[in-house]
């Protein structure tokens, strides 16, 4: 299966879709070739059958069969993506908050994460907990930023599951968590310049639809 | 109907409602001018609309009796606890709520059964079923509707609440001496849940418990962190002023970013008011002046095109409230 896969699709293309999907996390039983073989199959069934549709047949299958490629993906990987990014993150600022209260404390930085990810529970500190398990804590940090669809967060374990002592780890906390609301406040400030756009298009489009269905509509009825 | 009828009783609503703003205003500005110069004091008073209710729960505990003897009905009545106040223990119970239930039921049915007898109904199963589960789900939806209300207020000021134990704990204060404070000088929803935790502490359990049960009644994610850090703190023997700082801290930035949220797109509240308001205003207006203009509405195929205009509404809301909610991303 695989074979077909290389063979159809070229090597960036099956790239870019296995770092989506491994940004999924480990707990994620969806693979490349299951994704792209079935996206595949699916293509071709609805291909078939928009084909035996007269005169238009041809046209809406093509459009069925784009339209089809583009939303498999967003709707099994990238809307799930996009939760994973703000429940990791979240779960993150959580458990690396609760860190700091008692960082300094622990003979090695494996005793703290070990100890903490089994009292703090949650999807951040599981997915920890796993790694943790088969390797040592700088494999683990290190398998664990490739799995964090968060590009800061990821950059920052990597610094992470480099350092050598409690002191180190807590001044990259501090600045992972200075630089994550420093990236809350921008997006912020972007929803906030956005508003005035989407709050002005969707009172017309209320307003138009309103105001015609009840002003308009009853003199024509 | 006559229009000229139409037009008399919408000019008298519309001037009732105004009369009873402006009387509505005008004493509470005389509540607030009395309230400084009374030497009654006013916290042992109870207002009538609270004599009434008092006296509504007590008939309802007379008419409990035997149910609370079935373990069925005692576990449907647990969920309700959330929604008894301190202040309340002494003459509401969970079982109450289940009690109301059931006398919501049998109105209902009784009144399916007059309707059926005067012929304004058909006999129908599908009255019955309605009325029945009309009178079990539709309470139900009211309280949790006024529960969440408490709950919005509540996460409005666990921010303050924090801030006030912090600065107590850090000033030497014990956890309760805290709480009692927090609980004195912050006015609101979230007085009685720190009493509710002040009374779990001095049943002898834990903070960090005594906020999980905290969570489980309101099932608000920052009480989660709260809680969460408690546990930690309490497994390291960690010092409360130092847990409570570290979450002090965590709140400090979110909030900050919510209140910049809030203070940017308050005009945004009020110019969505404006935009719900005009169509109404503009109905009221041709209505006043031509008042068959939509008659057509309400006949037919009318019907529908109210629907319409119902979903049109509802949508709207539901967009412009997601849009408005200062949610850190």
């Amino acid at each position: 299966m695989n074979n077909i896969i290389a063979f159809i699709y070229p090597k960036t293309y099956i790239n870019k879709i296995d770092s989506k999907i491994k940004s999924l996390g480990s707990f994620n039983k969806l693979t490349t070739s299951s994704f792209i073989l079935s996206r595949l199959i699916l293509e071709c069934l609805i291909f078939l059958i928009f084909i035996l549709i007269p005169i238009y047949g041809l046209l809406l299958s093509i459009l069925f069969v784009i339209l089809f490629h583009f939303l498999y993906e967003d709707i099994l990987i990238t809307s799930k993506l996009i939760t994973r990014n703000k429940d990791m993150t979240k779960d993150a600022i959580m458990y690396f908050n609760i860190l700091l209260l008692n960082i300094n404390n622990y003979k090695s930085i494996e005793d703290l994460l070990l100890i903490s990810s089994n009292i703090i529970n949650n999807r951040f500190t599981k997915q920890l907990k796993v790694l943790l398990k088969g390797n040592n804590y700088q494999e683990a940090l290190l398998e664990l930023s490739s799995s964090i669809p968060n590009g800061i967060l990821a950059d920052y374990l990597k610094d992470m599951s480099i350092c050598k002592s409690n002191q180190e780890l807590e001044i990259i906390i501090h600045n992972l968590l200075n630089d994550l609301n420093e990236n809350n406040l921008e997006s912020l400030n972007k929803k906030i310049g956005l508003l005035p756009l989407k709050f002005t298009i969707l009172v017309i489009i209320f307003l138009v639809i309103v105001l015609g269905l009840l002003i308009v509509l009853p003199k024509y009825m | 109907m006559n229009p000229f009828v139409i037009q008399i009783i919408l000019f008298i609503c519309i001037l009732l409602f105004i009369i009873y703003l402006l009387k509505l205003i005008n004493s509470l500005k005389r509540d607030i001018h009395i309230s400084k110069f009374s030497l009654d004091s006013t916290l042992q008073k109870k207002s009538l609309v609270t004599s009434i209710d008092i006296k509504l729960w007590n008939l309802i505990d007379k008419l409990n009796n035997g149910l609370s003897n079935y373990n069925l009905i005692n576990k449907l009545s647990s969920k309700y606890s959330k929604y008894i106040l301190k202040s309340e223990y002494d003459y509401k119970k969970e079982i109450n709520y289940f009690s109301i239930k059931l006398l919501i039921i049998i109105g209902l049915l009784i009144l399916n059964i007059i309707a059926i007898c005067f012929n304004l109904f058909p006999v129908n199963l599908i009255t019955i079923i309605l009325s029945i589960l009309i009178g079990y789900f539709g309470p139900d939806l009211f309280w949790q509707y006024l529960f969440q209300k408490r709950v919005n207020k509540i996460s409005k000021d666990l921010h303050l609440s924090i801030r006030t134990i912090s600065s107590s704990l850090n000033n030497n204060s014990s956890i309760k001496e805290a709480l009692k404070y927090a609980s004195s000088i912050i006015k609101g929803d979230i007085n009685d849940e720190l009493e509710k935790i002040y009374d779990d502490l001095e049943y002898g359990i834990s903070l960090a418990n005594a906020y999980k049960r905290f969570y489980k009644r309101c099932k608000l994610k920052d009480i989660k962190y709260i809680y969460k850090a408690l546990e930690y703190g309490e497994v390291l023997n960690l010092s409360y002023d130092v847990i409570f700082n570290n979450i002090y801290n965590y709140f400090k930035n979110k909030y900050e970013l919510e209140e910049k949220f809030t203070k940017e797109t308050d005009v945004y509240n009020y110019l969505f008011l404006i935009v719900l308001l005009i169509p109404l205003l503009l109905y009221i207006f041709i209505a006043f002046f031509k008042p068959m203009y939509f008659n057509k509405l309400y006949t037919g195929y009318g019907i529908f095109v109210l629907l319409g205009i119902i979903l049109a509404y509802t949508i709207f809301i539901y967009i412009v409230k997601i849009l408005l909610e200062a949610k850190n991303e």
